[in-house]
């Protein structure tokens, strides 16, 4: 059984439609897609010892099936640097989040690497009712959200339909580099298309994905956050 | 190599022996009108089929499908909704190759009628025969001799064969199509009333004319599709040989929907369609205009080899406001060559003309209509331009003129004439007669350039 295979049963026999950040990451790495590093931690020393691991800075985000919005209940904290910081951090963000969702099962915490800023990009899955599965990029982060600058191609996907999807978002131009700076690697951001493409035109099971946002860099492109949603 | 689904349709669109069953000679039925058309279409073998009579129209009457003593490749069920089930039955144990079915009262009406739908649809697809329906007009080939549309048969179209197919899931719209293809000088292969799609649809016919040799261009008109997989992969096949002019309808968002993905709340059905059609380089059209433009230019002209285009404007000709127009849809207009300007300024006089792109023949080429022809030979030979949009006054000597060069050069021209289609129709049908792509609107002319401009480009990238 295959690495992504083996996290959908047992989502599945969780009872559940949604993939951790954890899961989805691991998920999406055993794709062969570079994703941030990312180690599980229960409470604040095991969080320590894996920020040590990590390296630094790093960053802390709340681990909890019931909280999806993790920067909103306030379980999101970035550029720790140093062992001290990290410590603090996850008191904070388990206060606000028991604050803030008392009922919510806490699992602790992520320690993930920082890292360096990109152009911020969605790649995301979606199955149209006739058409089946479907790939979307575009502007990411909170810019899909207010500019909707996306593109959309039927899987599977072509080398030519991956070029396409990244050549017909509007803002196409900010990946060939803009005041100065240096042109994104398209060739990773296809090749990030294209695995995906590969990998839900193959699982029925997923609904949805959004890997947002990647940070595409000059060399290379990374998933810094993911999600993994299941059909009923 | 073709699937079992083109064979079976390939037999269906080009049956030598057609049954009719509810054949009348009653006056103003559709069992005579049928029946008449078939006749005047030249159909080979016609077997009327009612059980209360021995004759019709000179044809001999057989009492049932069963009873006929020929191999039966279609038949025409214009029964009521409550004995096609039987009826297809008993085209399955004679070996009938498809049933086309009239009546109309099945899955439109509700999930009885649903289900009596599937139940026709798999027994005709299980058995072998074939179901075009129902609730359809379904078939037309002048080649074959086969015609089913009442509307048609009563205004009277076309009877020789030509190479534009097409299919339509609005029943009535594809008699229109045919008129208004037709009256531009435009013959057909096959022409599908898809109706219901209890069997055949969409997706089945698509693939027929992706593969029939007769078809080159083909046009449809859709609302849904029923397996939207094969329908893309299908597409995604024959786009890359044969132009799909489609129109499809339904293509407004009901809103944002609630999704727990960004991806899933902004994959809306349009912009799926949309990602389709660019994927697969269906031209998708969203007007009756739009359909027949883009079939008239697609079928007779040759594709250009880019987006430049050179604008030729006669007098009065708006060739600054038709460039706006070019720019728009996506075309360019480069400056024309060294070569080509020495060649225009040799020929048109040095007053009242300009050179350039656009050029502009003046009030000159009133006086020697023969201008408009030098000019389009001169700027077609220029490498730097991949086509040609004319701007003609409706000066017959002139248009005369614009319709023998559009044949001597290799590369698509399209002609717009200052001319109401209203008031002057014997100057479109002219030009349509002789292949010319005419437009009452120098915007429509720019259109279908860029269409075909952007087919083009689809299939250099995809080859």
């Amino acid at each position: 059984m295959s690495v992504s295979s083996a996290i959908i049963d047992k989502v599945r026999r969780d009872g559940r439609l949604i993939l951790t950040e954890l899961e989805s990451k691991e998920l999406l790495a055993s794709l062969g897609i570079r994703t941030t590093q990312m180690r599980p931690a229960a409470g604040r020393e095991e969080a320590v010892a894996a920020s040590r691991e990590v390296g630094y800075p790093c960053v802390l985000k709340v681990s909890s099936p019931d909280i999806t919005h993790k920067s909103d209940a306030g379980g999101v904290k970035v550029g720790l640097a140093d062992a001290q910081q990290v410590a603090e951090a996850y008191d904070a963000i388990m206060a606000s989040c028991r604050t803030q969702f008392p009922e919510a099962e806490i699992q602790g915490v992520t320690v993930q690497d920082m890292a360096r800023p990109g152009l911020e990009v969605i790649v995301g899955t979606a199955t149209d009712p006739q058409f089946g599965p479907v790939i979307m990029f575009g502007l990411g982060g909170v810019w899909v959200e207010v500019l909707k600058d996306v593109s959309f191609k039927l899987a599977p996907l072509t080398k030519d339909d991956a070029r396409a999807a990244i050549g017909e978002i509007r803002a196409a131009r900010l990946l060939e580099g803009f005041r100065g700076s240096e042109p994104v690697d398209k060739a990773a951001l296809e090749d990030i298309l294209l695995k995906v493409s590969e990998f839900v035109a193959a699982t029925p099971e997923v609904l949805e994905m959004d890997l947002n946002p990647v940070f595409a860099y000059p060399d290379g492109a990374v998933a810094v956050d993911a999600r993994v949603i299941l059909g009923e | 190599m073709s699937s079992q689904t083109v064979e079976q349709l390939t037999h269906i669109c080009n049956a030598e022996s057609v049954a009719l069953v509810g054949a009348s000679d009653k006056g103003g039925s559709f069992g005579r009108l049928f029946l008449e058309g078939l006749r005047d279409a030249g159909c080979r073998k016609i077997y009327p089929v009612n059980p209360k009579r021995e004759e019709i129209l000179g044809f001999t009457a057989y009492p049932s499908i069963s009873a006929v003593p020929d191999q039966i490749d279609l038949a025409i069920l214009l029964t009521p909704t409550g004995v096609v089930l039987d009826l297809v039955k008993e085209c399955v144990r004679n070996g009938v190759k498809g049933a086309v079915v009239f009546a109309s009262g099945f899955g439109e009406l509700g999930p009885e009628g649903k289900e009596l739908e599937r139940e026709i649809g798999r027994v005709g697809r299980e058995g072998g025969t074939r179901v075009i329906g129902p609730n359809c007009i379904g078939l037309f080939n002048p080649k074959a001799g086969v015609i089913t549309y009442p509307q048609v048969l009563m205004k009277g179209i076309p009877s020789e064969p030509g190479s534009v197919g097409g299919f339509s899931q609005s029943g009535s719209f594809v008699d229109y199509l045919v008129w208004f293809l037709a009256e531009k000088g435009l013959r057909f292969s096959t022409i599908v009333s898809c109706g219901n799609e209890c069997d055949l649809a969409a997706e089945d016919y698509l693939e027929y004319f992706g593969a029939d040799e007769q078809t080159r261009t083909i046009v449809a008109y859709m609302e849904g599709v029923k397996d939207g997989r094969r329908f893309f992969e299908v597409a995604r096949d024959v786009g890359r040989r044969k132009p799909i002019i489609l129109w499809k309808g339904g293509m407004s968002e009901q809103g944002a929907k609630a999704a727990a993905s960004h991806t899933g709340a902004l994959a809306g059905s349009a912009s799926i369609w949309n990602a389709m059609f660019k994927q697969t380089g269906i031209i998708n059209v969203t007007s009756v205009a739009e359909v027949v433009d883009c079939a008239v230019a697609f079928h007779n002209l040759p594709l250009p080899k880019g987006r430049r285009v050179a604008v030729i404007g006669g007098q009065g000709g708006t060739g600054v406001g038709t460039a706006d127009n070019c720019y728009a849809l996506g075309l360019e207009l480069p400056a024309l060559g060294e070569k080509t300007v020495a060649r225009l300024r040799e020929v048109l006089p040095p007053v009242g003309t300009s050179v350039g792109n656009p050029t502009d023949t003046g009030v000159a080429s009133l006086l020697d209509p023969s201008l408009y022809a030098k000019a389009i030979e001169i700027v077609a030979d220029d490498d730097g331009i991949d086509m040609i949009l004319v701007i003609s006054t409706p000066v017959p000597a002139c248009l005369e003129h614009v319709a023998a060069a559009a044949k001597t050069i290799d590369k698509p021209l399209a002609v717009s004439v200052y001319a109401l289609p209203e008031s002057e129709p014997e100057i479109y049908r002219t030009l349509s007669e002789q292949g010319v792509a005419a437009y009452p609107d120098p915007k429509r002319a720019a259109y279908v350039l860029a269409r075909m401009a952007e087919y083009s480009r689809f299939l250099r990238v995809h080859q």
